[in-house]
This record gives C-alpha cells, sequence and structure tokens, in this order.
C-alpha cells in the first residue's frame, strides 16, 4: 500500500513535469508579442487633470499649462504610434530605439556646434563652449 | 495504513519537491536560452508538481497531528493527548519543522496560482517562476536536510509534550499563518521583478501585474502585525500590545517597506518615475520577508542569540546574502536602461508627497532595523551584545509615525503634477481648523501628553482632508445632475484604488487613535485583602476573594472582583494566574479585561497571598478598541482597493485611449 502511493506519486510528478516535452513546439519569435499599452499615459493624466481641476487642486493657469503639455505628448504619440505587434526582436529595438530618440528629442538639447547633449540649465556647452542658443 | 507509512510518504514527497523546485529554477532557463519552447512548458510544470507534492507532504504532518502519532518527533515535541482539535491544527506551524513546511506549501501554492494566472506575460514567466522555484529550492532543502517535520523517535512516546499554552490562544491560531502568507505573498511581486529586470522588460508591466499580489501580501502583514497585537495585549499580560522586540520588529519592516512600494509604485504607472527606486523596494522587503521568517524561526523566540545557537542561522544568513547578490547584481548591470523619460513638475506636487511618504517609510525601516541588529553590531565592534529598549525605538518612531499622520492629510490635497499654495491653503482652511479645535477641546479636558496631543489634532486633520476631498470630488459629479449618493459610489468605483487607499487611512487614523491612547494609560499596583475596594479611573473595584484550584494539568488561581461605577455594579471581572505544572511550572497571567469604546478597564493578578490579600495591577488604556475596529475598516479599504475598476469607466477609457490613437 505504501509503496503504491509513492510509486503513484513518482509517477505523477514525472506525467506532470516530462509530458511537454513529448511534443515539439514552434520556436519562439514568429508569434506577436503583447501588444505595447500607448496612449493610456496620456488619457490617465488628462483625467487627473481635469479632476484636479474641478475639485479645486489647481489653479486655472497652472491647469491650461500643465495641459498643454499633456497634449503635446499626446499629440506626439499619435504622431509616433507606440511600436504595437512588431514582429522581429530586431525591429522591435529599432521601435524603442526610435521612441527613446522622440522622448531624448522633446526634452533633450544638443549643442549647436558639436552635438554634445546639454545638461537641462545649461548656458554654455560643457564641451566646445560654445553659448546655448535660446530654446526654439 | 500505519502511522509511521504516512510520515514516509510525507519525507518522501519533500525530497521530491526539492529535486522538483531545483529542476523548476534551471530547466525553464534552459529552455529559455535554448530557444525551446516546450523545454520552457515542462518547467513550468514543476511549479504545479511541486505545489502537488507540499500538499501531499502538508496532508501528511496533518494526518500526523491529529491521529496523535507521538512515534513522530515533531508532533511528540509539539502536541498532547488533552489538545482541542483547533490547537492541534495550529501546531502544524507552531515548531520550526512544521512552519518551514507551512512557508514552502503556502509559497509551492502561490507559484502555482501566480504562473496561472499570470500566464500572459509570456517573456517573464520563465524568469519568475524560476525565482519562486529558487526560494522553493531553499524551503525544500531545508525541510529535506536540515529541520524534517517527519524525523522519528526511536522509541514512540506514549504522549507528547503538549504546546506551550502561551500559544494557546486564538490571537496565535491566526497571527502565524497570516504572517507567514504576508511574508510568501511578497515572493510573487518579488519574482516578477527579478524577471522584468533578467528580460529587460523594464516598462511598469511587471508592476501592474502583480498589483494585487502586492495588496494581497499587504493585507497579511498588516493582518499578521494585528492578530500579534492582539495576542500580546490579551495574552502575553502585562497590558500593552508592543514591545519592540526582535520578532515583532521583524514582522514590522517587510511591511513598512511594501507600504512604501505600494505608493511608490503609483509614481511609476503615471509619471514614469522611480524605476530602480522601486526595485530596490521590492527586493528589501521580499529580504526582510526572508530576514523575518529567520528572526523568527532560527531557534528561540525574542532571543539575538539565535544567530550563534541555531543550525538553520548561517544558512538563512546564505540564502539572504545570494537574494540581495542576485537581485542588485541584475539591478546594477541594467541601470542604464533604467533611466526615467519624466521629471518632477514641481516640489509641491502629489509626487512629491508620495517621495516624502517613502523616504519616511524606509527611514522607518532602517531605524528598526538598526535598534533589531544592534546587539549583534555592538558585539561585533566592541565585544559587549548592548541591547537598545523601547525607548530608542520610540523616541525615532513616534515623530516619524506623526510625520507619516501628516503627510496622510497633506496628500489628498495635494494635485498630481503641480499644486500652487494658493489653492493648497484654500484646500488646508478646514482639516487644519478641525484639528486645531479638536486639540484645543483636547487640552481644555486635560491632556497633556505631547505626541498624543499632537497624534490626534495630525489624525483628525488627515480625516477630514481625506473627507473633504471624497465630498469635492462628489460634488464635481453631482455637478453633473447625479444625486450625491450615486455620485459617491459612482466616484469609487471609478478609481477604486484611490478611494480604497483614502478608507485605508482612515483605518490607519484609528489605529493611531488606539495607540495614542494607550499613550494616556494609567496603571497602578494595590494590594486587596477580601472586602476592600480600589478606585481607577471611574471605576471602583472591590475584591470579593480568591482561592486556588487545579483544572486538568494546571493550577488555577483566580481572584474575583466587582466593578462598579458611580455606585452601580457593572461587571464581575476574575483575572487568573495559573500554573502550568506539565511545562516546567510555567506560569501564565490570564488577564481580565472589560472593553469599551471609550476605554479599557484590564486588570492583571500577579499573586495571592497565604494571607489571601490579593496583588492586582489596574490599568486603564483608554481607545483601545479603537485600534480593532480601525483594523476593520483597514480591511474594506483594501478590500475596495483590490476591486476591479467599475466598467462603464474602463470603457470610457478604452475609448480615450483609441481618440489617442
Amino acid at each position: 500500500m505504501e509503496i503504491a502511493v509513492m510509486l503513484a506519486l513518482v509517477g505523477a510528478t514525472a506525467a506532470i513535469i516530462l509530458t511537454p516535452l513529448r511534443t515539439r513546439l514552434p520556436e519562439p519569435g514568429s508569434e506577436a508579442p503583447a501588444p505595447v499599452r500607448s496612449g493610456t499615459d496620456a488619457a490617465d493624466a488628462l483625467a487627473d487633470l481635469e479632476f484636479d481641476h474641478a475639485t479645486g487642486k489647481l489653479d486655472d493657469d497652472d491647469y491650461a499649462a500643465l495641459r498643454a503639455d499633456v497634449e503635446t505628448a499626446r499629440a506626439a504619440e499619435a504622431a509616433y504610434p507606440a511600436p504595437a505587434g512588431r514582429a522581429t526582436p530586431a525591429l522591435r529595438t529599432l521601435d524603442a530605439l526610435e521612441a527613446e530618440i522622440l522622448a531624448l528629442r522633446r526634452k533633450q538639447r544638443f549643442c549647436t556646434a558639436c552635438g554634445t547633449a546639454l545638461p537641462k540649465a545649461a548656458r554654455f556647452c560643457p564641451d566646445c563652449g560654445t553659448p546655448v542658443a535660446a530654446r526654439p | 495504513m500505519s502511522p509511521g507509512a504516512m510520515g514516509e510518504i510525507g519525507a518522501l514527497a519533500i525530497s521530491m519537491a526539492f529535486a522538483v523546485s531545483a529542476y523548476g529554477t534551471i530547466v525553464p532557463l534552459l529552455g529559455v536560452r535554448l530557444r525551446r519552447p516546450e523545454v520552457v512548458h515542462s518547467g513550468l510544470r514543476a511549479v504545479y508538481a511541486n505545489a502537488l507534492l507540499l500538499a501531499v507532504a502538508a496532508a501528511a504532518l496533518l494526518y500526523a497531528l491529529l491521529t496523535r502519532d507521538f512515534g513522530n518527533a515533531y508532533v511528540a515535541g509539539y502536541s498532547s493527548r488533552d489538545l482541542g482539535f483547533w490547537y492541534t491544527l495550529s501546531v502544524f506551524w507552531a515548531g520550526q519543522a512544521g512552519s518551514l513546511l507551512f512557508w514552502a506549501v503556502v509559497l509551492a501554492g502561490f507559484s502555482a496560482l501566480a504562473v496561472w494566472r499570470l500566464g500572459h506575460l509570456r517573456e517573464l514567466l520563465p524568469y519568475a517562476a524560476a525565482t519562486l522555484m529558487g526560494t522553493s529550492t531553499f524551503f525544500t532543502m531545508v525541510l529535506t536536510f536540515v529541520s524534517s517535520p517527519f524525523a522519528r523517535l526511536p522509541i514512540a512516546r506514549t504522549d507528547g509534550a503538549g504546546l506551550n499554552p502561551l500559544l494557546q490562544n486564538p490571537g496565535m491560531f491566526f497571527h502565524p499563518p497570516t504572517q507567514y502568507l504576508g511574508y510568501v505573498g511578497t515572493a510573487v511581486p518579488f519574482a516578477f521583478a527579478v524577471a522584468a529586470l533578467a528580460t529587460r522588460n523594464l516598462d511598469d508591466r511587471w508592476i501592474r501585474a502583480t498589483r494585487r499580489w502586492t495588496l494581497l501580501s499587504w493585507f497579511f502583514l498588516s493582518w499578521g502585525l494585528i492578530f500579534g497585537m492582539m495576542w500580546a495585549y490579551v495574552e502575553l499580560g502585562w497590558g500593552g500590545f508592543w514591545a519592540w522586540d526582535p520578532v515583532e520588529n521583524a514582522a514590522l519592516m517587510p511591511w513598512l517597506t511594501a507600504t512604501a512600494f505600494l505608493h511608490s509604485v503609483m509614481i511609476q504607472e503615471k509619471r514614469d518615475l522611480l524605476k530602480v527606486w522601486n526595485l530596490v523596494l521590492i527586493i528589501l522587503t521580499f529580504a526582510l520577508a526572508v530576514f523575518g521568517t529567520f528572526l523568527t524561526r532560527s531557534g528561540v523566540l525574542s532571543s539575538v542569540h539565535a544567530f550563534a545557537t541555531s543550525s538553520l542561522g548561517p544558512l538563512f544568513f546564505a540564502f539572504i546574502l545570494l537574494i540581495l547578490g542576485v537581485s542588485f547584481g541584475l539591478l546594477f548591470t541594467r541601470l542604464g536602461a533604467l533611466g526615467s523619460r519624466g521629471q518632477l513638475d514641481s516640489l509641491i506636487s502629489r509626487e512629491s508627497g508620495f517621495l516624502f511618504n517613502n523616504l519616511i517609510f524606509v527611514g522607518a525601516a532602517f531605524a528598526v532595523f538598526i535598534g533589531t541588529v544592534f546587539p549583534i553590531l555592538s558585539e561585533a565592534v566592541t565585544g559587549l551584545k548592548i541591547s537598545v529598549g523601547p525607548p530608542f525605538f520610540n523616541q525615532i518612531n513616534v515623530p516619524i509615525g506623526l510625520a507619516l499622520l501628516l503627510l496622510m492629510g497633506v496628500c489628498p490635497l495635494l494635485a498630481w503634477r503641480k499644486a500652487s499654495p494658493r489653492s493648497l491653503l484654500r484646500a488646508f482652511v478646514v482639516p487644519g481648523a478641525l484639528a486645531a479645535a479638536g486639540a484645543v477641546l483636547l487640552i481644555a479636558a486635560g491632556v497633556r501628553h505631547p505626541a498624543a496631543l499632537a497624534a490626534f489634532g495630525l489624525g483628525l486633520f488627515a480625516a477630514a482632508a481625506v473627507v473633504q476631498d471624497v465630498h469635492r470630488g462628489a460634488k464635481v459629479r453631482r455637478g453633473h445632475g447625479e444625486p450625491y449618493a450615486l455620485a459617491l459610489g459612482r466616484l469609487a468605483g471609478r478609481n477604486p484604488r484611490r478611494y480604497g487607499g483614502y478608507v485605508v487611512h482612515l483605518g490607519i487614523v484609528l489605529l493611531f487613535a488606539g495607540m495614542a491612547g494607550s499613550a494616556l494609560g494609567t496603571e497602578r499596583d494595590v494590594v486587596l485583602a477580601k472586602g476592600e475596594t480600589v478606585r481607577a479611573g471611574r471605576y471602583t473595584l472591590r475584591y470579593d476573594g480568591g482561592g486556588s484550584y487545579a483544572q486538568g494539568k494546571r493550577l488555577i488561581t483566580e481572584a474575583a472582583l466587582t466593578v462598579f461605577q458611580g455606585g452601580r455594579r457593572l461587571a464581575e471581572m476574575r483575572p487568573q494566574r495559573n500554573v502550568h505544572t506539565r511545562r516546567e511550572e510555567q506560569v501564565m497571567t490570564e488577564v481580565a479585561i472589560r472593553t469599551t469604546l471609550r476605554e479599557d478597564l484590564y486588570v492583571i493578578l500577579s499573586g495571592i497571598g497565604d494571607d489571601g490579600r490579593a496583588n492586582l495591577r489596574v490599568i486603564i488604556n483608554p481607545l483601545m478598541m479603537w485600534m480593532w475596529i480601525g483594523a476593520g475598516v483597514l480591511t474594506l479599504g483594501t478590500v475596495l482597493a483590490a476591486w476591479p475598476q467599475a466598467v462603464p469607466a474602463a470603457q470610457a477609457r478604452a475609448r480615450l485611449v483609441a481618440e489617442a490613437a
């Protein structure tokens, strides 16, 4: 009896673990990855802004300024839609890079003379000393 | 089947679980490396096999306990024939081997549930499963080689040693499993954090996917603390509920970091900030959870000597180092990819409020950690073991608690991104005025304790701020033509997470009120002859006599008291002091407590002299009941926060997303 239970335990464990090995599955990569979220952030941010404004936590000026920010981000997302369902890893890497570049462009300034990425408050390029032009 | 055979099956199941856990740690990663999905699949199946095997082991231990198999060393060591059904069940987690098995079983169950429910996270799953199974490998290894619940005695005993009477209390029936559920629950978000790091999927998907797990484990950690406090209050019989004992601290630290994590993930989800910080927090939380298990289970409860004496000490220490090494190693190699795209818009904003909250929680965890391990540190440095007592912890944590209350009031008044000082001041008026009025009233009523005054004032402030914010939200909706009650319901349904959080805050305010109340408590020691009375607060207690009698294996000494208030007879109280003859004359104080919403009357019998005079300690603990009510409110809030978002709101959101895309 005892031996039978033990054998059953070993058998069940082996069956659970080893059955998937019997059928060979297609290699990964050919299936579409889970869709990447897009737009939700901007929509959420807008909803939060509106709510905070309506409940009196946000002044009209701040509300207008922040709303403009979010709208810009949303427009950028719409113009360059977030990568969704791109098949190969290489393409996904490209998409990720492009998104990175887009984000950098929105925030990051570069030296007009040598192309060095500039710190936020810089008035001169830390590399070549060229004065930083006023933000376009 | 003979009891011995059942034990052998249990032991086999545990060693197989060890092998299967190791398989589940290695094979999923191997499958990813080889690009062979069927190998990954087989590795993931190990999670289910592990759950099955540990369930069998748990059943075998329960069988041994309930059939009173005193040939089993664990059963003989912790239970006895006269132990009732429920306490016999609780022996499962009363000792070291059993509680480690309990850990492993819960982990196996959670892992299986997580792999099943989060199957859509294809890329993360193999790594998360490997992390969970790696943890399981450690625990099943300890159970197999070091501390087996199925070890046999050379000669079976006729009766067991029995369960420590201190543990024979309903609080102790619920406290350990709740605490362990909380500890083990942190393993799931931790595993997915490691998976996110390993696969470089560093967006907030792992956070969103494991949000309910985090909430669940936070909930259990909270109740672990609450049950522990209830047990200490009722059973330890010294009048308080918290003593800053190492084991209590061990339970508090992961709660602190988990609470910080619950808050800071919102910043990452909303603003893409604090990515590294969130990873650090969940790693620390899990490491502290294992540390808590280790402190509790490495030998003698509440003794730091446990480090040296238990064979488990070095093993656990190595395991914690492994957790920290692997996860921080992964984190450091991914730092470059963890840059945040967002930035803080303003110092006065809800984001920065959350940031302060995080600093405070982590600061508190750090202070508690230092205080807890101070004896070890001091021994290493000076050769002397110096313990820091409650004064150290109170000095640091009372201001920290007050600062948290303040933040809890300020945060709901702040807008996301940016709040102007003007609107903030406007929002401050009502809660601020209420808090000030409350403090003035209390001072007029004679309350002079500064920390308690501050706690009540700030608690009022926080509660008023929450109520005001909810009211304002409902007013906005009512402006769109909804009746107030419906507006309130829809408001909560639209963002259950925020409003559930608010309800939790109200519960925390009540808990703080109870704690502050107990700081205002009074106590006095008296010796009463039969018929004599003593005044305590509003009460008069009359000692009606007492005596000793044997009951089973206990010698019970009991004093009978009648409580009067204003000449009216209120109740009878019968505090006891019992000697357990079986347990080397262990003495147990069974306090008598009379609870009202206003205060607890708490009577301890220190002894009855040969002359028949009773030594009593009479304590008045104001507002204690509110702690337990606060715990109930906290539960409601957690359920609300975990509630799925109302469907219409989700649809509206989907529409917005579609527009934006």
